[in-house]
């Protein structure tokens, strides 16, 4: 026997399922500069390594270089594994004519600057993927001066970035205010981490991009989605335990019991990191909705009337966006059964938490741009998603028989992500009505 | 017998039975069932309470040798259903006894040494109440062995075989000499590597095996709950596991006495001397193994870059070794680590080291199964705690029945247990497996004084008082070190210690 699903590790290839659209737009958007957010264990590092994959072969506009910051304390660290990831890429940088062998010895940003020049002069753009950026913050601290130039490195044109981390990053910002340019983050793009979407969610519950694929009965596929809420990680951590096979080795999942939605001592770990990253109103706005199984949002701003209403509904946003949150049955309710059960059980110790890493104020004008940009988004990409959708018609008014099927099924799959994307700005209009 | 398309010929008491056998699953026959009817019209057995009954069936595999291959076996009833148990080595033969009249559905399944299972085979029995006048005498479990044996073998007999008498002297003999020699097998204060006495947590071995594909795994447990010898089963499970897509290579290190300073040179080195201890290890790869930088830092300058470096080296020669000899197939290394509460009182910044390593991309095929009593899950960096690429299992004491399992199955056909002791030692153990390994020693020494081979609640009452006299148990055991290591990636087995065996 053996378990398809991956618990743990990052993913990509036919293992990383879903989130075509974001990749899309990271790929396509003008945006130089990108932040993509999201909570512990929701795919980051799997989003960046998906990307680096479908790039790495230069057909198209970009080369990738993935760069993992985490355990970096100084520039110095950060310079070794930047080469060390180098090396590793080697392959993909000698067969776009860059021997890597020229760069050694030279400053992180040096290093990356000569890159992105030997790139472009082969007509390449360096696509710079940098995981764990919260590890930045502590070089903040200490050498403030080299941040300030990576971050102009970074936001130079000629390349694109997409740093990943959590929220947490948005203590660069604090501790970079008083420089006399703007705030590191200033100039990233933010976007959203969170749940696959429903396709996606069931595509992996039945993995089928893999050679064998799982039988699920529909009812216990719905019971799966529902306690997950589509969280990609507690999908996998949910099917793992259901996996079973059958006399003839084939595989299905079997229901799950009461006792298969316990958090364990991992889960419970990551919900606290998340937590402690919280700000107080946010755990304010969690706990109250964590109280009940369902509340309506006019509950809560009752029960939190010493708020505005519209500074609750803009960190209500920025829950939802997390995850930490959901609307079921139009009402609001905790994001996942996990979480749900994890927060009752801890309900007393949380509620009497009271050092925070972020404050209110820290976080609230980046999730007023959030909120307020939000249909923007995705007037954007149903723009990019259009033009997508004209051309392929073009394409299939000029092909053969034999192309046909294929530009067929890709039609398809982009009328889909249309119908998805139109249905995120309705719902992003409505929201932004009192 | 086996025909020219690979399918089999079975002689049984119903005629001649034919099985093509499906590719890379052990399959299996039951045959009939000694001191039952069979019932044709309702397709099941019939027989009688309380009588002795015996399941006959054969059993086999393409790929591996009848003697590694297990039997497992469990008893459906109306209401409820045992857990699997195995049945001894080479068994050919079930003896069962039903106490109470009902439906009973005998289920029987064979795994191969690739831990491949065969389909459940069934058997249905129906068991009518005993008629007053049969009751039989209290006969002990190693009479009515005899006895069975007596059945068993005077149909053999029928079928062709002639060694009745051999059979029953040789079995009195074994049990006599085994007295004589002192027999004991139980295991006590040390990590249990020979796997026919690895009792009671087959199937989690089984799910762990199962997962590593794609995964990795931390287990916790209190001490002694046999977490060092779950590592070194699953690295022969691993180790002999025929995986039509991957190519494991386990490793067992022990991570107790590591300093934090010198950690990943350690590890290094654990991995490099495991490697050079492979089959056919081609010169240039042995060279090249030779110029790892680990050889030639001090371990304490030899850093986590340093390691990463090296291991990519390492990953490179054992897939080039794979592909040579093992093609087609994935390069798997799985690291199992024990005493990881080690890396408790290490920096957070060495653990985020470690989990940078097994997130680079050539870290792949990189596994780790890590065990310790509580992995601390306390974390001060902003980054992803390194903890999050593992799956986490708890290690639980042993149920009743696998309780039973590991105290009875060592001595299966040696000795017996009265239900007295069993009870008493079940009781004092709480399914701790130390425990009961102690007690099983401790009996069967006191058992072997008095020259018997039934195990009484006085001799479970004498190990009782020797072990509370030598401390409670639970106390550390002596380390295993560096033995371990090399027991483990020894690819040969360590031999049977039964006198006589078959
Ligand atoms: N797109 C995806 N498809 C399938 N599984 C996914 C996907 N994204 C994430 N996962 C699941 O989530 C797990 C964690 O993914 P990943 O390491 O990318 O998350 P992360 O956000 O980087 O986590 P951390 O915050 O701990 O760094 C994976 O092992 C996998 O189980
Ligand atoms: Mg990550």
């Amino acid at each position: 026997m053996r378990i398809p699903y991956v618990v743990g590790r990052w993913v990509c290839g036919p293992n990383h399922y879903g989130r075509h659209r974001l990749i899309a737009y990271l790929l396509h958007t003008p945006d130089t500069a990108l932040w993509a957010v999201g909570a512990r264990r929701i795919g980051k590092t799997s989003l960046l390594r998906q990307i680096e994959q479908l790039t790495e072969d230069g057909s198209g506009e970009f080369i990738p270089l993935f760069w993992d910051m985490q355990g970096c304390e100084t520039s110095g660290d950060l310079l070794s594994e930047l080469y060390l990831s180098i090396e590793d890429a080697g392959d993909r940088f000698a067969a776009a004519g860059v021997q890597v062998a020229e760069l050694e010895g030279l400053d992180a940003l040096l290093i990356l600057r000569r890159l992105t020049r030997m790139l472009a002069a082969r007509g390449k753009r360096l696509l710079l993927l940098i995981d764990e950026a919260e590890a930045l913050i502590a070089i903040a601290q200490k050498e403030a001066a080299w941040l300030a130039r990576l971050r102009r490195t970074l936001q130079d044109p000629s390349l694109k970035t997409i740093l990943a981390s959590t929220k947490l990053l948005v203590q660069l910002n604090e501790l970079t205010a008083d420089w006399p340019t703007s705030p590191f983050l200033f100039g990233f793009n933010m976007v959203n981490l969170w749940s696959l979407d429903p396709d996606s969610a069931v595509e992996l519950i039945e993995q089928r991009q893999s050679a064998v694929q799982v039988h699920v009965d529909p009812a216990v596929r719905d019971e799966i989605l529902l306690h997950t809420n589509r969280h990609p990680y507690l999908i996998q951590y949910l099917c793992q335990r259901l996996y079973e096979e059958d006399r003839n080795g084939q595989g299905y999942l079997r229901p799950p019991t009461d006792e298969d939605l316990n958090p364990d001592h991992l889960l419970a770990g990551f919900f606290l990191i998340d937590f402690q990253q919280l700000t107080l109103l946010e755990r304010r706005i969690l706990l109250a909705v964590g109280e009940r199984a369902l509340t309506s949002e006019a509950d809560l701003l009752a029960q939190l009337a010493d708020e505005s209403p519209q500074r609750i509904r803009t960190f209500l946003w920025g829950l939802e966006k997390l995850g930490h949150v959901r609307r079921l049955f139009n009402q609001l309710s905790i994001g996942n059964e996990y979480l749900r059960r994890w927060l009752h059980d801890e309900r007393e110790r949380l509620a009497h938490m009271n050092e925070t890493l972020l404050a209110d104020e820290s976080i609230e004008p980046l999730l007023q741009i959030g909120y307020r940009r939000e249909p923007l988004y995705y007037q954007v990409e149903i723009e990019r998603i259009q033009r997508e959708h004209a051309s392929l018609q073009q394409a299939l008014a000029g092909s053969s028989n034999g192309e046909r099927a294929e530009l067929l099924a890709e039609l398809n799959r982009i009328n889909r992500q249309l119908y998805n994307a139109r249905r995120d700005y309705e719902l992003a209009l409505l929201r932004q009505q009192p | 017998m086996r025909s020219d398309d690979g399918a089999y010929w079975f002689g049984g008491d119903r005629g001649l039975f034919y099985y093509m056998p499906e590719h890379g699953k052990p399959w299996m026959t039951l045959n009939q069932v000694r001191g039952a009817d069979f019932e044709p019209r309702e397709g099941r057995w019939r027989a009688l309470a309380e009588t002795p009954l015996e399941v006959l069936f054969t059993y086999g595999d393409l790929q591996t040798h009848p003697v590694k291959l297990q039997v497992f076996t469990r008893i459906v009833s109306e209401t409820a259903a045992t857990d699997w148990q195995p049945l001894p080595p080479n068994a050919r033969s079930h003896p069962v006894l039903f106490a109470a009249p009902g439906h009973y559905t005998l289920e029987y399944k064979v795994r191969d040494q690739a831990l491949n299972y065969s389909p459940v085979y069934t058997m249905s029995v129906a068991i009518a109440p005993a008629p007053s006048y049969v009751k039989l005498p209290l006969l002990g479990s190693v009479e009515v062995r005899i006895l069975q044996l007596l059945i068993l073998f005077g149909a053999m007999a029928l079928v062709g075989f002639g060694y009745v008498s051999v059979e029953i002297f040789q079995h009195r003999r074994r049990v006599n000499e085994a007295i004589a020699r002192g027999y004991n097998p139980y295991i006590s204060g040390e990590p249990i590597r020979r796997t026919e006495m690895f009792f009671g947590r087959h199937e989690l071995l089984q799910r762990i095996v199962s997962t590593l594909h794609n995964n990795s795994i931390m287990i916790h447990g209190e001490r002694r709950i046999g977490k060092t010898t779950l590592l070194y089963q699953l690295a022969n499970a691993l180790r002999s596991l025929d995986d039509p897509d991957y190519w494991f290579v386990a490793l067992y290190m022990d991570l107790e006495g590591t300093t934090e300073a010198t950690f990943f040179h350690f590890l290094m080195e654990e991995i490099a001397h495991a490697v050079e201890k492979l089959d056919d290890l081609d010169p240039a790869h042995r060279t090249k193994l030779n110029a790892l930088t680990y050889h030639t830092l001090p371990a304490e300058e030899y850093d986590d870059r340093d390691f990463s470096r090296d291991l990519r080296q390492v990953i490179e020669i054992l897939e080039a070794h794979g592909a040579l000899h093992h093609p087609g197939k994935r390069l798997r290394l799985i690291l199992l680590m024990d005493e990881m509460d080690t890396l408790n009182h290490f920096n957070h910044l060495t653990q985020q080291q470690l989990r940078r390593i097994f997130m680079r991309e050539f870290a792949a095929s990189l596994g780790a199964v890590v065990a310790g009593i509580e992995i601390s899950k306390e974390w001060e960096r902003i980054e992803s705690p390194w903890f999050n690429l593992f799956n986490e299992i708890a290690m639980q004491p042993f149920t009743r029945q696998e309780s039973i399992q590991l105290l009875v199955e060592p001595v299966r056909g040696y000795y017996i247990y009265e239900p007295d002791a069993l009870d008493f030692i079940l009781e004092q153990c709480e399914g701790r497996p130390f425990r009961l390994q102690q007690y099983g020693l401790e009996a069967v020494n006191e058992m072997l004084r008095h020259k018997r081979r039934r195990i009484t609640k006085e001799d479970a009452l004498a190990a009782h008082a020797i072990i509370q006299l030598n401390g409670q148990p639970g106390v550390e055991s002596p380390g295993i070190g560096a033995a371990a290591l090399a027991a483990t990636i020894s690819a040969g087995e360590v031999q049977s210690q039964a006198p006589g065996g078959d």
